[in-house]
C-alpha cells in the first residue's frame, strides 16, 4: 500500500508541474499556437459551404489558425486604439474602429445585430433569474407555514415507515423530502 | 446559423458552458485564452469577448466563401485556392505567413542557392 502511495502524489505531482508549465508554454509559446478546437471549425465551414462541397484537410487547418491569428490581430489592434484614448480596456467603439481600419467593414453591421442579441438574452436571462428566485421564495414562505401546521400532529409517526403514507394523505408535498 | 433552441445540450453548443445558450459557436473560453496570449491585454469585458467570437466566426465564413467563389473547381476547397486568396486580397496580408504559398522543392533549393544566408533558419 505504501508503495503505491508515492507514485499516486508523483503522480498529482507531475500533473500540477505539467499543467503550470502548460500554461506558462502556452503564454510564452508562439501565439498562433493557440488553436481553436477543429470540430467547431468544421462546423462552421461546412455551414458556409455550398452542399456536397468538400474541404481539403490542410485547408481546413490552414483555416484553423487563421482564424486564430485574425483574433490576436483584431484584438492586438482594437487594443493599440483603446490605449490611445488611454483606456485600460477594449470596448465595442474600439473593435468596430479596429474593423475599419483592418477593412473588414461588412462585419460591423452583423456584429451589432448579434450584439443587440446578446444584450438581450443577457436581459431575458436575468429576469428570469429574478423571476425564479421570486417565485422560490414565495413557494417556501407557503411550504413553511403549512408544514408548521401538519408538524405538530404527525411528529410521532415520522419516525415509523408509513410517514410518506401520511404525507401523501394530507397531500403535502415538501420541497426538501429526496 | 440556427441558433440553438433554449435548452440546447452541450453537444450542440459547445460555448453552453458559458451557463446560457448563445447565438455564438465558438468556445469563448478559449477565444478569450487566445486574446489574453495578446501583449497588455488583460481584462477582457464580457461585450468584447462575444464580439471578437462573433467576429471570427464570420470572418471564417468570410474567407470559406471567397476561397470558393474564385476556385476554378467549385467541387472542393484546397490549400492552393486558399492561398492564392491570401496573397491576392490585399485585406488578408496579415494570414500570408500563416498561410504561404507552396512551393515545389526545386524552387525552394534554388531561392535557397540564391540566398544562401538569409535561409539560415530554413533547413
Amino acid at each position: 500500500m505504501i508503495h503505491y502511495y508515492p507514485s499516486f502524489t508523483r503522480h498529482i505531482r507531475h500533473k500540477y508541474i505539467d499543467t503550470v508549465q502548460y500554461k506558462l508554454t502556452k503564454m510564452a509559446e508562439r501565439p498562433e499556437d493557440l488553436n481553436l478546437p477543429n470540430a467547431v471549425i468544421t462546423r462552421i465551414i461546412k455551414d458556409s459551404l455550398p452542399e456536397g462541397v468538400a474541404i481539403a484537410k490542410e485547408a481546413r487547418s490552414a483555416i484553423a489558425k487563421a482564424a486564430s491569428v485574425f483574433v490576436l490581430f483584431t484584438t492586438s489592434s482594437a487594443n493599440n486604439l483603446a490605449q490611445k484614448n488611454k483606456k485600460k480596456t477594449v470596448n465595442a467603439q474600439d473593435i468596430f474602429n479596429a474593423l475599419t481600419e483592418m477593412e473588414f467593414e461588412k462585419f460591423i453591421e452583423p456584429l451589432q445585430e448579434s450584439l443587440e442579441v446578446h444584450k438581450k438574452t443577457q436581459q431575458s436571462k436575468k429576469e428570469q433569474k429574478e423571476a425564479k428566485a421570486k417565485a422560490k421564495k414565495a413557494q417556501e414562505s407557503e411550504t413553511t407555514g403549512a408544514v408548521e401546521e401538519s408538524g405538530a400532529d404527525n411528529i410521532e409517526e415520522t419516525s415509523t415507515e408509513d410517514a410518506v403514507e401520511t404525507d401523501k394523505e394530507n397531500g403535502l408535498r415538501p420541497e426538501t423530502v429526496d | 446559423m440556427a441558433s440553438p433552441s433554449k435548452n440546447g445540450n452541450a453537444k450542440d453548443s459547445p460555448s453552453r458552458s458559458s451557463s446560457h445558450p448563445t447565438d455564438l459557436v465558438l468556445p469563448t473560453q478559449r477565444v478569450k485564452m487566445i486574446m489574453k496570449s495578446c501583449p497588455d491585454v488583460d481584462t477582457v469585458p464580457q461585450e468584447t469577448l462575444h464580439l471578437i467570437t462573433k467576429c471570427t466566426e464570420l470572418f471564417i465564413k468570410y474567407l470559406v466563401e471567397e476561397t470558393i467563389k474564385n476556385a476554378e473547381d467549385r467541387t472542393h476547397v484546397d490549400y492552393e485556392a486558399l492561398a492564392q486568396i491570401v496573397h491576392t486580397k490585399d485585406h488578408l496580408e496579415f494570414l500570408r505567413d500563416t498561410i504561404p504559398k507552396k512551393i515545389t522543392w526545386a524552387e525552394a533549393r534554388k531561392l535557397m542557392a540564391e540566398n544562401d544566408n538569409k535561409f539560415e533558419g530554413f533547413h
